[in-house]
Protein backbone atom coordinates (compact mmCIF):
# COMPACT_ATOMS: atom_id res chain seq x y z
CA UNK A 1 0.00 0.00 0.00
CA UNK A 2 1.84 3.55 -0.38
CA UNK A 3 2.70 5.88 1.75
CA UNK A 4 -0.72 8.48 0.37
CA UNK A 5 -2.99 5.22 0.72
CA UNK A 6 -1.89 5.13 4.21
CA UNK A 7 -2.54 8.63 5.03
CA UNK A 8 -6.08 8.54 3.26
CA UNK A 9 -6.83 5.61 5.15
CA UNK A 10 -6.17 6.84 8.47
CA UNK A 11 -7.52 10.06 7.83
CA UNK A 12 -10.65 7.92 6.85
CA UNK A 13 -10.67 5.73 10.53
CA UNK A 14 -9.14 8.32 12.33
CA UNK A 15 -12.43 10.52 11.08
CA UNK A 16 -14.86 7.71 11.56
CA UNK A 17 -13.88 7.55 15.53
CA UNK A 18 -14.15 10.90 15.48
CA UNK A 19 -17.52 11.39 14.10
CA UNK A 20 -19.05 8.60 16.33
CA UNK A 21 -17.66 10.19 19.25
CA UNK A 22 -18.55 13.95 18.36
CA UNK A 23 -22.06 13.50 16.43
CA UNK A 24 -23.32 10.17 18.90
CA UNK A 25 -23.14 11.38 22.71
CA UNK A 26 -22.32 14.95 23.40
CA UNK A 27 -22.44 18.53 23.91
CA UNK A 28 -19.97 20.32 21.67
CA UNK A 29 -18.13 22.61 23.31
CA UNK A 30 -18.80 25.36 20.72
CA UNK A 31 -22.52 24.91 21.27
CA UNK A 32 -23.13 28.32 19.41
CA UNK A 33 -22.26 26.79 15.99
CA UNK A 34 -25.21 25.34 14.36
CA UNK A 35 -25.43 21.41 14.44
CA UNK A 36 -25.78 21.72 10.68
CA UNK A 37 -22.40 23.59 9.99
CA UNK A 38 -20.72 20.94 12.09
CA UNK A 39 -21.79 18.00 9.96
CA UNK A 40 -20.33 19.98 6.98
CA UNK A 41 -17.10 21.36 8.97
CA UNK A 42 -15.81 18.47 10.21
CA UNK A 43 -15.50 16.31 7.06
CA UNK A 44 -12.87 19.05 5.91
CA UNK A 45 -10.72 19.02 8.67
CA UNK A 46 -7.27 18.09 8.77
CA UNK A 47 -5.91 14.93 10.75
CA UNK A 48 -3.90 17.49 13.33
CA UNK A 49 -6.82 19.81 13.07
CA UNK A 50 -8.79 16.66 14.48
CA UNK A 51 -6.97 15.82 16.88
CA UNK A 52 -6.93 19.03 18.71
CA UNK A 53 -10.97 19.02 17.93
CA UNK A 54 -11.91 19.83 21.73
CA UNK A 55 -15.70 18.41 22.93
CA UNK A 56 -16.76 17.81 26.15
CA UNK A 57 -16.98 13.95 26.36
CA UNK A 58 -19.52 11.80 28.58
CA UNK A 59 -16.18 10.93 31.12
CA UNK A 60 -16.06 14.57 32.44
CA UNK A 61 -17.03 17.90 33.00
CA UNK A 62 -14.84 19.99 31.31
CA UNK A 63 -13.25 20.63 27.74
CA UNK A 64 -11.25 18.23 26.39
CA UNK A 65 -9.95 16.43 23.79
CA UNK A 66 -10.44 12.67 23.13
CA UNK A 67 -6.82 11.75 23.87
CA UNK A 68 -6.93 13.09 27.21
CA UNK A 69 -10.71 11.53 27.81
CA UNK A 70 -10.34 10.43 31.89
CA UNK A 71 -12.12 7.53 31.15
CA UNK A 72 -12.48 5.00 28.80
CA UNK A 73 -15.78 4.95 27.29
CA UNK A 74 -18.36 3.45 24.12
CA UNK A 75 -21.17 4.88 22.38
CA UNK A 76 -23.94 2.86 20.75
CA UNK A 77 -25.61 4.60 18.41
CA UNK A 78 -29.05 3.64 16.91
CA UNK A 79 -28.19 2.66 13.45
CA UNK A 80 -25.82 0.36 15.67
CA UNK A 81 -28.45 -1.10 17.86
CA UNK A 82 -30.36 -1.41 14.89
CA UNK A 83 -27.62 -3.49 12.67
CA UNK A 84 -26.81 -5.23 15.50
CA UNK A 85 -30.09 -7.16 16.07
CA UNK A 86 -30.16 -6.87 19.74
CA UNK A 87 -33.62 -7.24 21.42
CA UNK A 88 -32.98 -5.68 24.63
CA UNK A 89 -30.47 -3.43 25.93
CA UNK A 90 -28.59 -6.37 27.96
CA UNK A 91 -28.09 -8.15 24.30
CA UNK A 92 -26.58 -4.39 22.99
CA UNK A 93 -24.20 -3.94 26.03
CA UNK A 94 -22.75 -7.67 25.73
CA UNK A 95 -22.38 -6.76 21.66
CA UNK A 96 -20.37 -3.49 22.24
CA UNK A 97 -19.21 -3.37 25.19
CA UNK A 98 -15.70 -4.80 25.95
CA UNK A 99 -15.04 -6.03 29.67
CA UNK A 100 -19.19 -5.92 30.61
CA UNK A 101 -20.13 -9.27 32.08
CA UNK A 102 -23.69 -10.33 32.67
CA UNK A 103 -23.87 -13.32 34.97
CA UNK A 104 -27.13 -14.84 34.79
CA UNK A 105 -29.19 -16.26 37.74
CA UNK A 106 -32.41 -17.92 38.72
CA UNK A 107 -34.24 -15.21 40.68
CA UNK A 108 -33.95 -11.79 38.42
CA UNK A 109 -31.81 -9.71 36.14
CA UNK A 110 -28.73 -11.07 34.94
CA UNK A 111 -25.93 -9.71 37.88
CA UNK A 112 -24.01 -6.35 35.46
CA UNK A 113 -20.74 -5.62 35.74
CA UNK A 114 -17.86 -4.03 34.39
CA UNK A 115 -14.36 -5.28 34.20
CA UNK A 116 -15.12 -7.88 36.72
CA UNK A 117 -16.42 -5.55 39.37
CA UNK A 118 -20.05 -7.20 39.50
CA UNK A 119 -22.91 -7.66 42.03
CA UNK A 120 -25.58 -9.87 42.60
CA UNK A 121 -28.01 -6.99 43.41
CA UNK A 122 -26.76 -4.92 40.66
CA UNK A 123 -25.37 -1.68 42.56
CA UNK A 124 -21.89 -1.39 41.47
CA UNK A 125 -23.43 0.00 37.93
CA UNK A 126 -25.37 3.37 37.69
CA UNK A 127 -28.14 2.99 35.37
CA UNK A 128 -29.73 6.51 33.40
CA UNK A 129 -31.84 7.86 31.11
CA UNK A 130 -31.18 11.44 29.99
CA UNK A 131 -28.84 12.18 33.17
CA UNK A 132 -31.67 10.80 35.37
CA UNK A 133 -30.58 7.98 37.98
CA UNK A 134 -33.34 5.30 37.52
CA UNK A 135 -31.25 2.53 40.02
CA UNK A 136 -33.47 1.20 42.44
CA UNK A 137 -32.29 2.09 45.91
CA UNK A 138 -34.00 -0.82 47.95
CA UNK A 139 -33.19 -4.06 45.83
CA UNK A 140 -32.47 -4.52 42.10
CA UNK A 141 -30.27 -1.53 41.40
CA UNK A 142 -29.69 -1.27 37.87
CA UNK A 143 -32.27 -3.17 36.88
CA UNK A 144 -35.25 -0.49 34.89
CA UNK A 145 -35.76 -0.61 31.13
CA UNK A 146 -32.65 -3.40 30.64
CA UNK A 147 -35.08 -6.14 29.35
CA UNK A 148 -37.38 -3.97 27.26
CA UNK A 149 -38.10 -5.31 23.84
CA UNK A 150 -38.37 -2.13 22.03
CA UNK A 151 -35.01 -0.03 21.54
CA UNK A 152 -36.46 2.34 18.97
CA UNK A 153 -36.62 5.45 21.14
CA UNK A 154 -32.88 5.40 21.95
CA UNK A 155 -30.59 7.81 20.51
CA UNK A 156 -27.37 7.03 21.72
CA UNK A 157 -26.00 5.08 24.74
CA UNK A 158 -22.67 6.70 26.34
CA UNK A 159 -20.58 3.45 28.17
CA UNK A 160 -18.02 4.27 30.71
CA UNK A 161 -15.92 1.31 31.51
CA UNK A 162 -14.89 2.47 34.87
CA UNK A 163 -15.71 3.95 37.87
CA UNK A 164 -18.06 7.62 37.19
CA UNK A 165 -18.61 8.91 40.40
CA UNK A 166 -17.12 12.25 40.27
CA UNK A 167 -19.06 13.02 37.57
CA UNK A 168 -22.36 11.32 37.54
CA UNK A 169 -22.44 10.65 41.96
CA UNK A 170 -22.54 8.10 44.30
CA UNK A 171 -23.18 4.58 42.68
CA UNK A 172 -21.24 4.78 39.37
CA UNK A 173 -18.83 2.24 41.16
CA UNK A 174 -17.86 -0.32 38.14
CA UNK A 175 -19.49 1.99 35.32
CA UNK A 176 -22.01 4.19 33.78
CA UNK A 177 -24.79 3.26 31.48
CA UNK A 178 -26.45 6.70 30.39
CA UNK A 179 -29.11 5.86 27.57
CA UNK A 180 -30.19 9.16 25.24
CA UNK A 181 -33.26 8.97 23.89
CA UNK A 182 -34.79 10.71 20.91
CA UNK A 183 -35.86 14.35 21.31
CA UNK A 184 -37.73 16.46 18.81
CA UNK A 185 -34.49 17.45 17.95
CA UNK A 186 -32.80 14.18 16.71
CA UNK A 187 -36.10 12.79 15.27
CA UNK A 188 -39.72 13.20 14.33
CA UNK A 189 -42.13 11.49 12.52
CA UNK A 190 -43.26 7.60 13.00
CA UNK A 191 -41.07 4.59 13.63
CA UNK A 192 -42.63 1.15 13.90
CA UNK A 193 -41.33 -2.31 14.13
CA UNK A 194 -43.16 -5.57 14.11
CA UNK A 195 -41.28 -8.49 15.36
CA UNK A 196 -41.86 -12.45 15.17
CA UNK A 197 -40.42 -15.17 16.78
CA UNK A 198 -37.79 -15.80 18.84
CA UNK A 199 -34.78 -18.01 18.29
CA UNK A 200 -35.39 -17.14 14.43
CA UNK A 201 -36.96 -13.74 14.18
CA UNK A 202 -38.51 -11.62 11.44
CA UNK A 203 -38.66 -7.97 12.08
CA UNK A 204 -39.89 -5.57 9.78
CA UNK A 205 -39.20 -1.70 10.61
CA UNK A 206 -40.94 1.47 9.01
CA UNK A 207 -40.00 5.22 9.43
CA UNK A 208 -41.91 7.30 7.91
CA UNK A 209 -40.93 10.88 8.99
CA UNK A 210 -43.96 13.88 9.45
CA UNK A 211 -40.93 16.19 8.19
CA UNK A 212 -37.44 15.43 7.20
CA UNK A 213 -35.49 13.14 9.76
CA UNK A 214 -33.43 15.03 11.52
CA UNK A 215 -30.01 13.44 12.85
CA UNK A 216 -28.21 16.02 15.07
CA UNK A 217 -26.35 15.79 17.92
CA UNK A 218 -28.49 16.91 21.15
CA UNK A 219 -27.73 20.36 22.00
CA UNK A 220 -28.17 19.53 25.78
CA UNK A 221 -25.19 18.10 27.29
CA UNK A 222 -25.58 14.31 28.61
CA UNK A 223 -25.06 15.28 32.20
CA UNK B 1 -20.99 -37.81 44.74
CA UNK B 2 -20.05 -34.46 46.51
CA UNK B 3 -22.58 -32.80 48.75
CA UNK B 4 -23.25 -30.10 46.88
CA UNK B 5 -24.82 -29.32 43.22
CA UNK B 6 -22.13 -29.18 40.67
CA UNK B 7 -22.90 -25.55 40.14
CA UNK B 8 -21.09 -24.60 43.70
CA UNK B 9 -17.80 -25.10 41.85
CA UNK B 10 -18.21 -23.87 38.75
CA UNK B 11 -20.36 -20.98 39.25
CA UNK B 12 -19.48 -18.98 36.54
CA UNK B 13 -18.40 -20.35 32.87
CA UNK B 14 -17.90 -18.37 29.48
CA UNK B 15 -20.71 -18.60 27.47
CA UNK B 16 -20.25 -18.04 23.38
CA UNK B 17 -22.63 -16.93 21.17
CA UNK B 18 -23.12 -16.84 17.57
CA UNK B 19 -26.11 -14.65 16.17
CA UNK B 20 -26.09 -14.10 12.42
CA UNK B 21 -28.82 -11.46 11.11
CA UNK B 22 -29.64 -10.25 7.10
CA UNK B 23 -31.25 -7.18 6.60
CA UNK B 24 -33.12 -5.87 3.29
CA UNK B 25 -34.39 -2.35 2.63
CA UNK B 26 -36.86 -2.24 -0.12
CA UNK B 27 -37.66 1.42 0.33
CA UNK B 28 -36.17 4.25 2.11
CA UNK B 29 -38.40 4.16 4.77
CA UNK B 30 -38.52 -0.14 5.02
CA UNK B 31 -36.16 -2.55 6.56
CA UNK B 32 -36.81 -5.99 6.62
CA UNK B 33 -34.30 -7.91 8.84
CA UNK B 34 -33.78 -11.79 9.36
CA UNK B 35 -31.83 -12.55 12.45
CA UNK B 36 -31.30 -15.75 14.05
CA UNK B 37 -30.20 -16.09 17.69
CA UNK B 38 -27.59 -18.07 19.07
CA UNK B 39 -26.65 -20.81 16.43
CA UNK B 40 -23.90 -22.77 18.54
CA UNK B 41 -26.57 -23.30 20.89
CA UNK B 42 -28.41 -25.39 18.16
CA UNK B 43 -25.35 -27.95 18.52
CA UNK B 44 -25.09 -27.74 22.11
CA UNK B 45 -27.65 -30.18 23.31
Amino acid sequence: MSTSAQKKLARVALLSTMMASILAPVALAQQSTAADSLDASVFDLSLEELLQLEIIPSTTLTVTDLRHSPAASTIISQEMLVSSGARSLDEALEIYVPNMQFMRNHHGAAAMGVRTILSSTNNKVLLLVNGRVINHRLQQGAFSERDLPTLGDIHHIDVIRGPGSAVYGPGAVAGVINIITQSHQTFTGLDTTIRLGGRWMVRCRYIGALTERKIKPPITTTL
Amino acid sequence: MGLSEPGYEQAFRGNYYLNLGTEYMPTNKLTIRFDAYNILGWLDS
